[in-house]
C-alpha cells in the first residue's frame, strides 16, 4: 500500500467542487494525515455529536408474529412462544431470547402500516421514505446520511452496503450510493493495482481516459461520463487507503466475532461497527430470507438465530465502546406477514401492520408504540406511517428534514413533509 | 371467447387493436418492415411537432453499427467487422446488415438472454432453470413463431432435457403464485401480484382475479428424475387427482391447527373420496370448519382467465393447455402488445409502456394508437419477432443520436417520445460478451461448442459480471452511472489487464502484425473498443500520450488499449 498523499487526480477532484471548498477543508487535511473522519468532520461542522446509522434490512418481509408482536395461544399466533422482557407485559418472539433480555435498550413500533405489498416497491418506500414514482429516483436512508452527515471525499465510501441489491442514490449522486460487499469475510476483489502497473502508469492510462471521456462528454455522453468519473476517483482513493484495513475482521477477537454469530449477517453487523469506527457513515447490512409463504416458523426461527445474536452483540459492543448514543440502529423489513397462517404453515405479504425495532442514538429504550387487536388482524393504537418513521429518523439523526433538492426541476424535500415525529420513541 | 369483454380489455389498454378484424375471414398479409417502418417514422414526428420537440441529428454509420449489435447481437461489433462497414459504400448496407444480424446466431442468444432473464426472474436460480436458454436460443434459431414459443412455454410437460420449454414451469415448481405472476407479467404485460395480497385500490386486478389465474398452474408436478446433471420431470396433474389433492391438504391443514378437536369429531382418511362424499362422512361442526378453511386457503379450486370466465376442467386439456390457447387466442390484446412494447423496449431503450411489463397499470404511456397497430402488424407476421425487429430497426427513430440538450428535463422529454436515443448502460450480459470481443478472450473463458459445459462456463462468468455490474432497482435516472467495484473492475482486472499486454493478447499481436504506423495502430484499437475510429483531436491527445508512456510505445499501446476499456463510452450504448 502506497503512503496517502493526494493523486493528481484527487486534487483535481477537490478543485473541481470549488463550490464545497469550505466543507473539504477538515477532509483535506485529514486525507493528508490519513487518518478517520469521522471525529474531525464531527467537530469542523459543529454538530454534535455526529450520528451514525446502521440498518439492519430484514429482506423479504419479516413476520411481526414471530418477532416483536407475538401473540402466542391465539387462533393466530402459530406454534411458537412469546418470551417476557422485562419491560412490563411486553412479549418478544421465542427466537429473540438475547434481544428480549436487552428489551430496555431497545424500542419497538407494532404498528407500522402501509399498502405496499409488492416486494420491491415496498423495499423502495420504506428504505426511501417516499411511496415509489416511476419520475423519481429517491435516495435511500442510507444514502441520505452519507450525504447530509458524512463526507463523501473520505477515503471509504460514506455508505457502505453488506450483501443484497443496492438502491441507486437518485438526485444525491453517485457519491452518496452504496458500496456493495458481498461477503463480509472475503477481500474485497481487484484492490490492487494490476501486474506490472504502478501509481505512475495508472496515472497515465488515467489521463488518456481523460481524453476519452472529454470527447464523449461532446458528443452526448456527459450525464454518464460524470457519474463514471466520480466512481473511478472513489475506487483509487480507497485503492490508495491505508483506512482500507477497516474491512478485515480478523484484527476483531475472536471471541467478539462469535458473539456476533459466525454466519454472513453476524459477521456482517461487526464489519458495520469496524466500518463505522473508520469513518463510514451508513451501513446497512441485509439478512435476506423473510418470504416465508411456506413453513414460516422453522425459517423464521433459523433466521431469528442469525438476527438476535448480532442484534444483542452490536449493542453491547456499542455500550461497550460507549458509541451508542451516536449510532442510531434501525431493524426493518419491507412489510410485515399475515396473522392467517396459509397452507403449509407460511405466512403471505402483509402491509397492514408490521414491525420496526430501534436502538441507540436519541431512541429512548424500553418504549412500545401502538398496539394490535388480540389476533393482530388490526392496528388499536397509533398507526404509524413510513412517512412519520423518516421523520421520527431524521429528528433522531438531527437531519434537516425540510432540506429541498432538486431531482430535475422538481423540488423534493429529504424527508416527506407528510410525517410527523413519534415523539414518545425520542429521549 | 365472449367478444364483448375482449372489447371491455381493449379499451382499458387505450386502444382499439387493428388485429380484431383478424377474427373475421383470412388475416391479412403484414406490411413490408420497411413500410411499418415508415408507418412508425411518420407518427412519431407528427407526435414530435405537437410537442414542439426537436429531433436530435442521425448518427454516423460507426455509431449505428456499434448500437445495432449491441441491440441485436448482445456485444459490440468486432474490429474488421467495423472496417468494412465503413468502408461499404452501397446505399442500402444498413437495410443488409440489420438482415444479417437478425440471422446471426448471436442475436438468438441475445433473444434467448432477454426472454430467459424475464422468466426467471423470480425464480430461485436453480438447476431446473438452466435448460430455458438454450431451448429458447434454439428457437430463435429457427425463427419459431412467438406464439408457438410462448404455447411450449406455458403448456409444455414432460422432460426439460427433452424439453427444454418446461424448465420455466419447474423453475417455479414450489411457488405457483410466483409462477402466475411471471407468466402474466412477461407473456401478457400485466402485473397482476400486487392483487396477491390485498385489493390494491387503484389497480383494477383484484384478489379474486390473480387467485383465479394462478389456478391455472395449480395442478403442476415436478419429479427429479435423473441426478449429474439433475434432470427433472414436469406433469399436470388430472382433474381428479387435483381435487383429490385439494381435499388431502385441507385435512392436512385442519390436523396441524390442532382442530380436531372432540367437538368435530374423528376425521378420518379420505382414501379415494372425493370432496364431497368425504364431507358426508363427518360430523356438522367438521364439515362447516373445512368449508370455511377451504375458502380462506385460496386454494385455487378454479381457474379463471383474465377476462373474469372460467376454465371448465376437462380430461383432455389440462389448464395450462387451456391458458396457453387464450394467451396466444389472436383476439387477446395483451400478448402482440406485450411482446411489441418488449422488442421496442430492446432497441429503443424504453418501451412506449413503461415499464415494459405493465400494458394495464402504466402511469406512463405515449402513443397507444402506435402500439396497437405494432402490435397487429406482429400478430399479421404471425408473431415474427425478426420481423418486428427487423421494422424498428429500419426506422429513423432508430438512427437518431443522443441529446445535445443541456436542460435535463427537455433532455428527458427528447428521449422518452425517441426524437433523441437514450444513453444506455450495458446489461451484465453485454459487458461479459463486450469484454471478452474486445479482449479476444472468448476461447479461453468460454467453450466455443454450446452444449453442458458452454452453459456452465457462461453462468459462471455471468454470476460475477451480474454482482459487479448490478444494474439497481429504483429507477433509471443514473442507471448508466458506474458503481466503486465496476471502477475496480476495469482498471484491475486480469481481463482488462494481463489480458492486454502484448505478450498475451492476440489482438494486439494481429494489429501489431498488420499495421505500419502508430496513426493505424490506434485506428484499430478504436475499432475493436468503441467501434469507431479516433476524432482528429483523439488522434493528437493520445498520440502524444501513446509516445510519451514510460517503456515506449510499445507499453503506450497496451495503455491505449486499457484506456479504452475503461471510457465510459465503451460500457454505454450511444
Amino acid at each position: 500500500m502506497r503512503c496517502t498523499t493526494l493523486s493528481r487526480r484527487e486534487l483535481f477532484s477537490l478543485a473541481a467542487r470549488g463550490a464545497g471548498a469550505f466543507a473539504l477543508g477538515p477532509s483535506l487535511l485529514s486525507l493528508l494525515a490519513g487518518q478517520s473522519l469521522a471525529q474531525g468532520a464531527a467537530k469542523g461542522s459543529g454538530r454534535s455529536p455526529t450520528q451514525r446509522l446502521i440498518l439492519l434490512w430484514l429482506e423479504g418481509g419479516p413476520s411481526q408474529m414471530e418477532t416483536f408482536d407475538p401473540k402466542p395461544g391465539t387462533a393466530t399466533g402459530g406454534p411458537m412462544k412469546g418470551l417476557p422482557t422485562g419491560v412490563n407485559g411486553w412479549l418478544f418472539g421465542e427466537g429473540l431470547p438475547g434481544l428480549a433480555k436487552r428489551a430496555g435498550d431497545v424500542a419497538v413500533i407494532r404498528t407500522m402500516t402501509s399498502k405496499e405489498g409488492n416486494h420491491s416497491r415496498a423495499r423502495l418506500l420504506v428504505q426511501c421514505g417516499y411511496v415509489p414514482n416511476p419520475t423519481v429516483t429517491f435516495p435511500s436512508l442510507g444514502s441520505i446520511v452519507a450525504h447530509e452527515l458524512g463526507n463523501v471525499q473520505h477515503e471509504l465510501p460514506a455508505f457502505v452496503q453488506v450483501s443484497g441489491a443496492p438502491i441507486s442514490a437518485g438526485f444525491l449522486g453517485v457519491e452518496s450510493a452504496p458500496f456493495v460487499v458481498n461477503d463480509p469475510t472475503g477481500r474485497i476483489e481487484n484492490l490492487s493495482y494490476a501486474g506490472d502497473v504502478n501509481s505512475k502508469r495508472l496515472d497515465h492510462r488515467e489521463a488518456m481516459v481523460d481524453v476519452l471521456d472529454d470527447e464523449f462528454a461532446r458528443r452526448g455522453g456527459d450525464p454518464a461520463v460524470e457519474g463514471n468519473r466520480a466512481q473511478r476517483e472513489r475506487a483509487r482513493r480507497l485503492m490508495d487507503s491505508k483506512l482500507i484495513t477497516a474491512f478485515d475482521l480478523d484484527q476483531e477477537k475472536d471471541q467478539l466475532r462469535d458473539a456476533y454469530g459466525r454466519n454472513g449477517f453476524g459477521q456482517g453487523v461487526l464489519l458495520a461497527r469496524r466500518l463505522l469506527d473508520h469513518g463510514v457513515q451508513a451501513v446497512q447490512v441485509v439478512l435476506n430470507g423473510w418470504d416465508t409463504h411456506q413453513d414460516n416458523f422453522r425459517r423464521t426461527k433459523t433466521l431469528c438465530d442469525q438476527l438476535d445474536p448480532a442484534f444483542a452483540a452490536l449493542i453491547d459492543d456499542l455500550k461497550k465502546r460507549g458509541t451508542l448514543r451516536d449510532t442510531l440502529i434501525v431493524c426493518m423489513g419491507e412489510f410485515g406477514r399475515t396473522p392467517e397462517i396459509a397452507a403449509g404453515d407460511g405466512r403471505n405479504h402483509w402491509p397492514g401492520n408490521w414491525c420496526v425495532a430501534l436502538a441507540g442514538g436519541r431512541i429512548k429504550g424500553g418504549t412500545v408504540v401502538g398496539s394490535t387487536d388480540e389476533l393482530g388482524q388490526q392496528i388499536v393504537d397509533r398507526p404509524v406511517q413510513v412517512a412519520d418513521l423518516f421523520a421520527t429518523l431524521a429528528a433522531s439523526l438531527g437531519l434537516e428534514r425540510d432540506k429541498e433538492f432538486l431531482a430535475g426541476k422538481r423540488p423534493i424535500k429529504l424527508v416527506d413533509v407528510n410525517g410527523k415525529v413519534v415523539q414518545e420513541l425520542l429521549g | 371467447m365472449v367478444e364483448s369483454t375482449w372489447l371491455a380489455l381493449l379499451t382499458l389498454l387505450g386502444a382499439q387493436s387493428a388485429g380484431s378484424e383478424a377474427s373475421k375471414g383470412a388475416p391479412p398479409a403484414a406490411q413490408s418492415p420497411q413500410a411499418l417502418a415508415d408507418l412508425i417514422d411518420a407518427t412519431l414526428k407528427k407526435a414530435w411537432k405537437e410537442r414542439d420537440l426537436d429531433a436530435a441529428a442521425s448518427t454516423d454509420d460507426a455509431t449505428w453499427l456499434r448500437r445495432l449489435s449491441l441491440d441485436l447481437c448482445g456485444t459490440i461489433p468486432e474490429r474488421e467487422e467495423v472496417a468494412a462497414f465503413l468502408a461499404d459504400d452501397r446505399v442500402d448496407r444498413r437495410a443488409r446488415k440489420i438482415d444479417e444480424y437478425l440471422a446471426d446466431r448471436a442475436c438468438a442468444q441475445n433473444l434467448s438472454e432477454l426472454w430467459s432473464n424475464a422468466l426467471l426472474a423470480g425464480a430461485q436460480r436453480g438447476p431446473e432453470g438452466a435448460r430455458l436458454r438454450p431451448w429458447l436460443e434454439e428457437q430463435f434459431a429457427a425463427n419459431a413463431p412467438f406464439a408457438d414459443v410462448t404455447r411450449a412455454l406455458v403448456a409444455s410437460t414432460g422432460r426439460n432435457d427433452e424439453i427444454g420449454a418446461t424448465s420455466f414451469a419447474l423453475s417455479y415448481a414450489d411457488d405457483i403464485e410466483a409462477l402466475a405472476a411471471v407468466t402474466a407479467r412477461t407473456l401478457l404485460g400485466v402485473q397482476i401480484q400486487c392483487a396477491q395480497c390485498h385489493d390494491h385500490p387503484y389497480d383494477r386486478w383484484k384478489q379474486t382475479d390473480f387467485n383465479g389465474f394462478a389456478g391455472f398452474f395449480y395442478g403442476i408436478r415436478a419429479r427429479k428424475v435423473g441426478d449429474s446433471p439433475p434432470i427433472f420431470q414436469l406433469s399436470d396433474a388430472t382433474p381428479r387427482e387435483l381435487r383429490r389433492d385439494q381435499l388431502r391438504k385441507l385435512v392436512g391443514y385442519l390436523r396441524k391447527q390442532r382442530m380436531e378437536d372432540g367437538e368435530m369429531g374423528e376425521m378420518g382418511d379420505p382414501g379415494e373420496m372425493d370432496l364431497e362424499q368425504y364431507l358426508s362422512t363427518l360430523p356438522a361442526a367438521a364439515r362447516e370448519r373445512i368449508e370455511k378453511a377451504r375458502e380462506r386457503q385460496k386454494n385455487f379450486s378454479e381457474a379463471r382467465f383474465l377476462d373474469g370466465s372460467p376454465c371448465r376442467d376437462s380430461e383432455m386439456l389440462p389448464r395450462r393447455a387451456a391458458l396457453a390457447e387464450w394467451i396466444v387466442d389472436p383476439d387477446n390484446p395483451y400478448f402482440a402488445q406485450a411482446t411489441a412494447n418488449r422488442l421496442w423496449g430492446l432497441l429503443f431503450g424504453k418501451g412506449l409502456v413503461e415499464p415494459i411489463d405493465d400494458l394495464t397499470g402504466s402511469q406512463d404511456k405515449i402513443l397507444p394508437q402506435l402500439l396497437a397497430t405494432v402490435a397487429s402488424q406482429f400478430r399479421q407476421s404471425g408473431t415474427d419477432l425478426r420481423y418486428l425487429l427487423s421494422a424498428f430497426a429500419r426506422t429513423r427513430a432508430y438512427a437518431a443520436g443522443n441529446s445535445l440538450e443541456k436542460d435535463a428535463e427537455r433532455r428527458a422529454d427528447q428521449e422518452r417520445w425517441f426524437a433523441a436515443h437514450p444513453l444506455r448502460s450495458f446489461t451484465a450480459e453485454q459487458v461479459l460478451h463486450s469484454l471478452l470481443r474486445a479482449t479476444a478472450t472468448e476461447g479461453r473463458q468460454i467453450p466455443r461448442r454450446r452444449g453442458d459445459e458452454f452453459e456452465a462456463a457462461r453462468r459462471k462468468l455471468l454470476e460475477k459480471f451480474r454482482y459487479v455490474f448490478n444494474d439497481d432497482e429504483g429507477g433509471d435516472a443514473d442507471r448508466f452511472a458506474s458503481s466503486i467495484p465496476q471502477a475496480l473492475f476495469l482498471m484491475n482486472d486480469r481481463m482488462t489487464n494481463e489480458e492486454i499486454t502484448l505478450k498475451r493478447s492476440k489482438m494486439l499481436d494481429e494489429i501489431l502484425d498488420e499495421t505500419r504506423t502508430d496513426r493505424e495502430r490506434q485506428r484499430q484499437v478504436f475499432y475493436a473498443t468503441l467501434g469507431r475510429p479516433p476524432s482528429q483531436r483523439e488522434a493528437e491527445k493520445l498520440g502524444r500520450l501513446v509516445k510519451g508512456a514510460s517503456g515506449g510505445g510499445k507499453k503506450g499501446i497496451e495503455d491505449l488499449y486499457w484506456a479504452l476499456l475503461n471510457s465510459t463510452e465503451f460500457l454505454t450504448n450511444h
